[in-house]
């Protein structure tokens, strides 16, 4: 079973994308931001990572950036999910190395799209 | 002595003919030649003829202003011509010398020969008697000179040689060598004058002349006509006085008085002086005047003689006068009278003048004399005084200045002058400025550095600095520095500009502009998080909303479905409206950028169609791309694709099952127009403009159809205005829409340059939009002027075929433009087609081609248009091949009213039979006709030889495939959809075609 960490200080956003990623078959740790996220990361072994970009304590930003120094993480997808869809966002995110970026809102067709371009996952039907 | 002749000629070889002439006719003649130069000048004195050569004449008349007596002779080396002689003759030649007449040349030099024996016969009487007191004339301090006739020097006195350094043994024969060459044409003019007018006591002062050393110096010359014994007069005599030497006058007038007879003659060498010179006995009565009493004092010199001085004193000083003069005899010396008093003289009608006054003792056996030379300073009075008002005026200039000034000592530093405007700037008094310094208007910081400038130079002063108020605040002042004198001081002006409000408005400016930089920024921001705290609740929105329509938590009952369904459609419908609102929010904060780039218009427009294809399906909806290959735009690809997108899913919304929707290309002005259009429900005429506005929902028709958010036409009205364009909408309920751009391209418009030119005057750039629309396609290249005088010029440029006025423009200058064209002669034979709102008797009364009332219609308006403009039709036959009669009507009426000739045929047949009767400019082929249609038609047209030529036009009501539409871009040139606004689109192809069939 593949493993996915989520970061998003909404609870209900949380649920949301729990509950859309264990419906494609993930394992999906939970973590209420950046600095929840860094300290499950190493042990949870995640395939994916996901990060909300606005975040109290540390952002998505600054949660990508302590994840890719880790030699663990260098090459996992980390993909930012975020409310932020003004013009240039996307290109600052992935300039800054994530792997994708995706504007809320998503839904399980869209989540399904990115989740393809970004481990080759095939629908399960 | 030979005869002294300059030839004056620019021929070498001259002089020695003459010579050589002179010899054989018995002369003993020095002749030289020369071009009329400075040098040439100075020998003219000592010359006994001068020989002008005819291509010299212009300077006839100057040369005789200079040597008004010497005999001059033209000659010329040509036939004898007495009209020409009696006109040099008349210029002041003595004679004409033709080539063929030598006698005439024997004459003249006998005659000069003659003229110099009396002149210098004349001169030696002069001279002797000049020399008679020259004893007396040689122990005076001045010189005298006498020049002859011709300015050349026959005495030249010790005096002349102490004052100049010039010997006279030196200078005979020749003009005075003191004079200045840029002077010696002035000096030769004076004598002529002198010689030929006369004249006494010209007084020349503070003439710079050259000394012998070479060195310049004053003198003074007083000139007077010689004459000889028979009172004739034989030159000029003049005085020399070296300024210097003027109080040298006074002392030595006592030698004058060695020879009563000689001074009496002397006198008349006081005449020229300017000054009124008096000679006083020891009893205070004037024994001597010179002239310049009259014009000074108004008394004739001998009336003066025997009187007391003390009538040339004003009454209340008479008494003084007295006094004083007793004291000077006990202390006689050359000095100025008055102890530097101002002095003033008393004329004969008792009017007073200030004077400046000299006196000399003179020292005679019988007694003291005085000599006294009385000035008159009256002028120079005048001018100090105007000096001092000037001075005056620059005071209080200074003080009213509104500017703060100041002047201090560069020295001493203490203020010498200050103004108020200073005074209030700094807070002092004036009495409290100027007991200052310039330090105590400075921070004591600042005054290391003001004492290293003020030593040095200026530009240290001319910046900004920091002035110390009296109450001990600081102010920013800009100086602006002069170095002056003031009373005898070295000094310097400073103007000081009090800048700290200056400073104070530019810090709000840069604090206003900062702010207003931070709103800017702050919309932007805010604009970016309304959109991150809108779409944040939306996500859980639609996902959870998606999770229960997926059913993934267990199934749900139909109505539950039908629920989570409304939820899932709204919520979408909410994210498409926050996602425009937020593009418009964009545009209208200026926030949107364009990226202009030229790009292929028809690959945005396949990408469009691929997006809304789907869509289109599910309707049956039939979708035409009729645009040709290779349209290039330059404009932001992306706004580009996004307002076709926008166009294209109105269209697909708003068009019934089973309609037609497409895209077409045509030019408007210089930019490329694109035309989305339909067969849906159409918008109603009034709507046209409205559609366009923020949330316009087009009445009841829309109702049911939720998916738009209001704002896609707006939106797409701004990114095509803001990239330079225009976009509007043409529709008729129940028939279709056709939503038309413009958008800027590199490519040129096709060539109107052929077209019929109409000129109109319209100011309104909607009316004018509507009339390109309306005429271009029928043939037309349309103009546009807006005032009369617009108008003028671009018809005599243009010479339109006719020119079209609306009598009610705005600025209602109608009738003006109107009789102002009619009033020029390279416009008033323009046809004017004039539009009013009132009737008109007779159009030929005021000049009107032809005149309309309101309201108009397009076909009058063309049909009245190609009354006046004279176009060869040969080529514009156009064949209709329609199967359905009310087609071909509807063809013929559209062709016919923009000026074609139409031929009808109701079937591919009965095209073939036409054709093979008349040659038609064009065809127009419906697609569904029973037995050969159109596609069969065309195939037949393009195979055979004699019409493949012929452009063809496709009108079809017939849905498209897309192999359909490749086949007819092929073959045709323009592909016509029946139920769009086709027929413009005609007109343009006709006239394009027409345009080009021209060439």
């Amino acid at each position: 079973m593949k493993k996915a960490l989520i970061a998003d200080d909404s609870a209900s956003n949380r649920e949301l994308l729990r509950t859309m990623l264990a419906h494609f078959g993930f394992e999906v740790t939970e973590a209420v931001d950046g600095l929840q996220a860094l300290e499950l990361a190493p042990d949870s072994h995640p395939d994916l990572i996901i990060l909300d970009i606005q975040m109290p304590r540390l952002d998505g930003y600054g949660a990508l950036a302590k994840l890719r120094e880790l030699e663990q993480f260098r090459s996992t997808p980390i993909i930012a999910l975020t409310a932020f869809a003004m013009d240039g966002d996307f290109e600052r995110g992935r300039a800054a190395g994530f792997s994708d970026y995706v504007t809320k809102p998503v839904g399980l067709k869209k989540l399904r799209m990115v989740l393809e371009r970004s481990l080759g996952l095939r629908s399960p039907w | 002595m030979p005869l002294q002749i300059l030839v004056l000629t620019n021929r070498v070889g001259e002089a020695a003919r003459f010579q050589t002439e002179l010899a054989a006719l018995g002369f003993a003649a020095s002749v030289v030649e020369s071009e009329l130069t400075e040098d040439a000048l100075q020998k003219v004195p000592a010359l006994d003829l001068l020989l002008v050569d005819s291509c010299c004449i212009d300077s006839l008349a100057s040369l005789r202003s200079i040597a008004p007596v010497l005999p001059m002779m033209m000659f010329v080396d040509g036939a004898e011509d007495h009209e020409v002689a009696m006109r040099w003759i008349r210029d002041g030649a003595l004679d004409c010398l033709f080539s063929k007449s030598p006698e005439a040349l024997h004459r003249a030099a006998y005659q000069a020969l003659h003229l110099r024996g009396q002149r210098e016969a004349a001169r030696l009487a002069s001279v002797e008697r000049i020399r008679a007191f020259e004893a007396v004339v040689s122990a005076c301090p001045f010189g005298i000179c006498a020049v002859d006739e011709n300015g050349a020097v026959m005495l030249w006195t010790a005096g002349a040689e102490r004052i100049t350094g010039w010997k006279q043994e030196e200078i005979l024969g020749r003009t005075p060598p003191t004079i200045p060459p840029e002077h010696l044409q002035a000096f030769l003019e004076m004598v002529s004058l002198v010689v030929r007018e006369g004249g006494q006591g010209w007084h020349l002062q503070e003439l710079p002349q050259r000394h012998r050393d070479g060195s310049t110096f004053p003198m003074s010359i007083t000139n007077s006509a010689m004459r000889d014994d028979n009172g004739k007069i034989c030159g000029v005599v003049s005085i020399l006085m070296d300024l210097t030497a003027r109080e040298q006058l006074l002392a030595h007038t006592e030698a004058m008085r060695l020879d009563m007879s000689a001074a009496r003659r002397y006198r008349d060498l006081l005449e020229a002086a300017p000054d009124a010179i008096l000679e006083v006995d020891r009893h205070g009565r004037i024994v001597l005047a010179n002239h310049s009493v009259k014009r000074l004092f108004g008394y004739e010199p001998e009336d003066l003689v025997g009187q007391p001085v003390e009538i040339l004193v004003p009454d209340h000083l008479k008494g003084a006068h007295h006094h004083q003069r007793s004291s000077y005899m006990d202390a006689p010396s050359i000095r100025p009278m008055g102890n530097g008093l101002k002095l003033s003289a008393r004329r004969a009608d008792g009017s007073q003048f200030p004077v400046e006054i000299t006196l000399s003792p003179m020292r005679f056996t019988e007694g003291m004399h005085v000599a006294a030379a009385v000035r008159d300073i009256t002028e120079r009075e005048r001018l100090s005084e105007d000096v001092a008002r000037s001075a005056q005026q620059a005071q209080m200039l200074f003080d009213a200045y509104p500017v703060p000034a100041y002047v201090y000592d560069r020295e001493s530093l203490q203020f010498l002058a200050v103004n108020d405007q200073a005074a209030a700037e700094y807070g002092y008094s004036r009495e409290e400025f100027l007991e200052r310094t310039a330090l105590d208007i400075r921070p004591v910081e600042d005054q290391p550095q003001f004492l290293a400038a003020v030593c040095g130079d200026r530009a240290a002063e001319g910046q900004v600095l920091r002035h110390l108020h009296k109450n001990g605040s600081l102010f920013d002042v800009h100086t602006v520095v002069h170095d002056i004198v003031m009373h005898g001081r070295a000094a310097r002006m400073v103007v000081a500009y009090n800048i700290t409000e200056r400073r104070r408005r530019e810090e709000e400016l840069q604090e206003a502009k900062r702010k207003a930089e931070a709103a800017s920024l702050s919309k932007s921001e805010f604009l970016a998080s309304m959109s991150h705290e809108l779409r944040s609740p939306l996500h859980t929105i639609t996902g959870f909303s998606e999770l229960l329509e997926e059913e993934i938590e267990g199934p749900l009952n139909e109505k539950q479905k039908r629920f989570v369904q409304h939820i899932n459609r709204d919520s979408h419908h909410l994210l498409a409206l926050i996602n425009d609102i937020l593009d418009l929010s964009k545009i209208e904060a200026g926030r949107l950028e364009f990226l202009t780039e030229d790009f292929d218009a028809n690959s945005v427009v396949e990408e469009v169609l691929g997006t809304i294809r789907p869509q289109a399906d599910a309707k049956a909806i039939t979708m035409l791309n009729t645009l040709p290959a290779d349209i290039v735009l330059r404009a932001d690809r992306l706004r580009f694709k996004q307002i076709v997108l926008n166009l294209f899913s109105n269209a697909v919304k708003f068009t019934p099952h089973n309609g037609q929707i497409g895209i077409a290309a045509s030019w408007f002005r210089d930019q490329l127009a694109f035309t989305v259009w339909d067969t849906g429900i159409g918008i109603p005429r009034e709507h046209s403009d409205a559609v366009f506005d923020v949330f316009y929902q087009a009445g009841t028709t829309t109702k049911g159809v939720r998916e738009g958010t209001g704002l896609g036409l707006s939106i797409s009205k701004r990114l095509v205005e803001q990239q330079g364009g225009q976009i509007w909408l043409e529709s008729e309920p129940g028939r279709g829409s056709r939503f038309t751009f413009s958008m800027p391209t590199p490519q040129a418009p096709p060539d109107r340059a052929r077209l019929p030119v109409v000129l109109i005057i319209e100011e309104d750039p909607g009316r004018t939009r509507l009339l390109v629309q309306e005429l271009e396609p029928a043939g037309y290249k349309v103009v546009f002027a807006n005032s009369a005088r617009d108008a003028a010029a671009k018809a005599i440029k243009l010479q339109p075929y006719a020119i079209l006025l609306d009598l009610v423009l705005p600025s209602g200058k109608g009738w003006e433009t109107f009789e102002y064209l009619k009033s020029l002669p390279s416009t008033e034979n323009i046809p004017v087609i004039v539009i009013s709102v009132l009737p008109s008797n007779s159009a030929a009364d005021f000049g009107a081609a032809v005149y309309f009332t309101r309201p108009v219609s397009k076909g009058t308006l063309l049909q009245a248009l190609r009354q006046h403009v004279d176009v060869t039709r040969e080529n514009a036959l156009v064949l209709v091949v329609d199967d359905e009669p009310a087609g071909l009507e509807l063809a013929r009426e559209v062709l016919e009213s923009a000026g074609y000739e139409s031929l009808l045929a109701s079937s591919g047949r009965e095209a073939l039979e036409r054709l093979a009767q008349r040659m038609p400019a064009a065809i127009l082929v419906d697609l569904m006709m029973p037995d050969m249609n159109g596609f069969e038609l065309i195939f037949r047209l393009k195979s055979d030889a004699r019409y493949s030529n012929i452009p063809l036009l496709v009108l079809t009501g017939f849905a498209l495939n897309k192999s359909d539409v490749d086949l007819l871009q092929r073959t045709t040139c323009a592909i016509l959809i029946k139920g769009t606004a086709w027929k413009a689109e005609l007109l343009l192809q006709l006239a394009r075609l027409k345009g080009s069939s021209a060439g």
